[in-house]
């Protein structure tokens, strides 16, 4: 009400030709406090989102060493950088890393997640449990699983003794040693990612069940129908978060491996850190972190586009 | 997150044999996954307490031998645990008040002030949601380096002022509270600091309480990005210590028994935080999944 009226008055007072000073002061005690709201979050979005991506940019076009004046040196950067002969090892051990982290992080979170929405008793005790890795810190799970992994005295070879198979090297060989990253990131993990699970099952309304039950549906049928469609937002979301998250690999084969052995857990962004902090030649992993970001911005677009076809065709 | 009395297995369906099978089969894989993430845990637990030979006996023994607390008094020394919580600690409230001062003041504006093209703001900000942290890892560390932030606890706290998934969180949160409220307040003469210091949150603590588990968890495991900006041993975080006496240069001259203790030790905080807010913190994880 108060509103309506403060507007009749302004539209009275409105003169023939409207001065600039006029429009923004107008303006100004309109939005004025709205926006000065924001300043505080537009600051720090500004320095510590916006003006880094933009400042790649510039920098993979540089030689730069912290301290010293920048040069410019044109594509030199790119060039290095693409004939770097260790490229190609740490592109297919990322995109190798990558395809076992979604194929089990992306099964076992739906399995555990619909078990455990299933059971009548002790589900939250479940979920619980299930979280509880997450909460972890990053290096406390290196160390305990360095001490899993420890091939001697370990627990995940005397697990497979306890069943009969030979002992593995885990992460002292170059065969295992991704796949025992991404068995380790994926125990660290999975939890989260279930627990979303379990929100949008314990979403799907009960009557659609019992209609299907009627029906004469039996129990795969109802997940099949039922819930394996209703997930399916859910998870393209947690799709494209996680491969998002897994390409980026860094922490896990940097601190427990250090890209070994004989190269087998080298990833790209692991590269781009070892070209700014081990070797100081930030104009590179400038040019290294620009490829990567611009694979993972195209890889997002096509991975909306082609859902939404998927879409359209399915109707 | 309220939960369903029936799922895809109605109590009719349990009395069939079949059925009844498949239901012990998911008894079967939630034991065996719980197993899975608490038995390490508690291997773990024995070995910190295990002498420093005992570790490396083959066959393994299970339970210590002896229960050497001791291990946790030598860890608890030689990684400086008091120190490096209180680093870790001073960090984490600067990180959670530049969040919540930036973040709760954008949300409310968003949410319930007049904005010019309010869409196009908020999309603006929510661009950066999908990217991931180490695609500008390099760019922010050089920015904190021209800023001369490097090697000073804001390096960790001020970027917290800029987080996406946060603001989501928070504008959901807003967007759910009836604008009438703050209407009639602004009526009254309220001016709008008064709004949000009175009214906005206090009635938005259950968020903030979510962001503020979120980001003590987040500061205690957070590592790379601690590790490039704080060199310097007296700014060292849990993370850090933990690192460096484990599995940097250090990592062969200590025995793996304190190794373990102090691994456990660096756990315990969050683990505590988790066991007693865990309906917070797996509502907060539901919340985001659903809207993000």
């Amino acid at each position: 009400m108060i509103e309506v009226k403060t507007r009749h008055l302004e539209q009275m007072s409105i003169p023939p030709v409207k001065p600039v000073g006029y429009v923004v002061r107008k303006n100004f005690s309109r939005y004025g406090m709205g926006l000065a709201f924001l300043v505080p979050a537009f600051i720090f979005y500004a320095i510590f989102q916006w003006a880094p991506i933009i400042y790649n940019f510039f920098l993979a076009f540089q030689n730069y060493i912290p301290g010293l004046p920048a040069k410019w040196v044109g594509w030199a950067n790119f060039r290095r950088v693409l004939g770097d002969s260790l490229l190609p090892i740490a592109i297919k051990n990322t995109l190798a890393f990558t395809g076992w982290a979604l194929l089990i992080g992306f099964v076992v979170p739906i399995i555990t997640a619909i078990t455990i929405t299933e059971l009548r008793k002790g589900r939250s005790f479940f979920r619980l449990a299930v979280y509880m890795p997450n909460i972890i810190p990053a290096i406390a799970l290196y160390v305990m699983w360095l001490y899993l992994f420890n091939p001697a005295v370990g627990l995940l070879n005397q697990i497979l003794n306890f069943f009969h198979i030979p002992s593995s090297e885990w992460l002292l060989s170059p065969k295992t040693a991704l796949v025992s990253l991404v068995m380790m990131s994926t125990w660290a993990n999975f939890g989260s990612t279930a627990v979303l699970y379990m929100a949008s099952l314990s979403s799907i309304s009960e009557e659609l069940y019992e209609a299907a039950e009627i029906d004469g549906a039996g129990v795969w049928k109802r997940i099949r129908h039922i819930t394996l469609p209703a997930l399916k937002p859910t998870i393209l979301i947690l799709l494209l978060m996680q491969l998002i998250f897994t390409i980026q690999v860094l922490q896990e084969p940097m601190v427990m491996t250090g890209g070994g052995p004989n190269n087998a857990t080298m990833t790209v962004m692991y590269m781009v850190y070892n070209y700014a902090f081990v070797y100081a030649e930030f104009g590179k992993a400038g040019a290294l972190g620009i490829l990567l970001f611009i694979f993972l911005m195209v890889l997002s677009l096509v991975y909306v586009k082609a859902n939404k076809l998927v879409e359209k065709e399915a109707r | 997150m309220e939960l369903s009395k029936r799922g895809i297995i109605s109590n009719f369906d349990r009395k069939r044999p079949s059925v009844k099978f498949s239901y012990v089969v998911c008894y079967v894989v939630a034991i065996g996954v719980a197993i899975s993430t608490l038995y390490p845990l508690l291997w773990v637990f024995f070995g910190s307490l295990k002498e420093a030979k005992e570790i490396f006996y083959v066959p393994p023994t299970l339970l210590p031998r002896t229960f050497l607390w001791e291990n946790y008094l030598r860890a608890w020394q030689f990684y400086a645990i008091p120190k490096v919580f209180r680093n870790t600690l001073v960090i984490y409230a600067g990180f959670v008040g530049v969040r919540l001062l930036s973040l709760s003041a954008a949300a409310y504006a968003l949410a319930h002030m007049r904005l010019p093209c309010r869409r196009g703001i908020y999309m603006l900000f929510l661009a950066t949601l999908m990217l991931p942290f180490f695609a500008y890892l390099i760019p922010s560390y050089l920015i904190i380096f021209r800023l001369g932030l490097l090697d000073s606890f804001w390096a960790v706290c001020l970027p917290a002022g800029a987080d996406s998934y946060s603001l989501l969180l928070l504008k959901n949160y807003f967007d759910g509270i009836p604008g009438e409220i703050f209407e009639s307040a602004r009526i009254d003469g309220a001016s709008e600091l008064l709004v949000l210091r009175k009214i906005v949150l206090p009635l938005a603590k259950p968020i903030i309480a979510v962001l503020g588990i979120f980001a003590f968890i987040h500061v205690w495991r957070d590592f790379v990005w601690q590790r490039i900006v704080l060199p310097s041993a007296h700014k060292w975080t849990v993370s850090i210590a933990l690192w460096y006496h484990s599995l940097g240069n250090q990592g062969a001259v200590l025995p793996q028994n304190v190794q373990l203790a102090a691994m456990l030790i660096s756990t315990l905080p969050p683990m505590i935080i988790f066991l007693i807010f865990q309906r917070y913190i797996i509502e907060g994880v539901s919340f985001t999944g659903l809207k993000g």
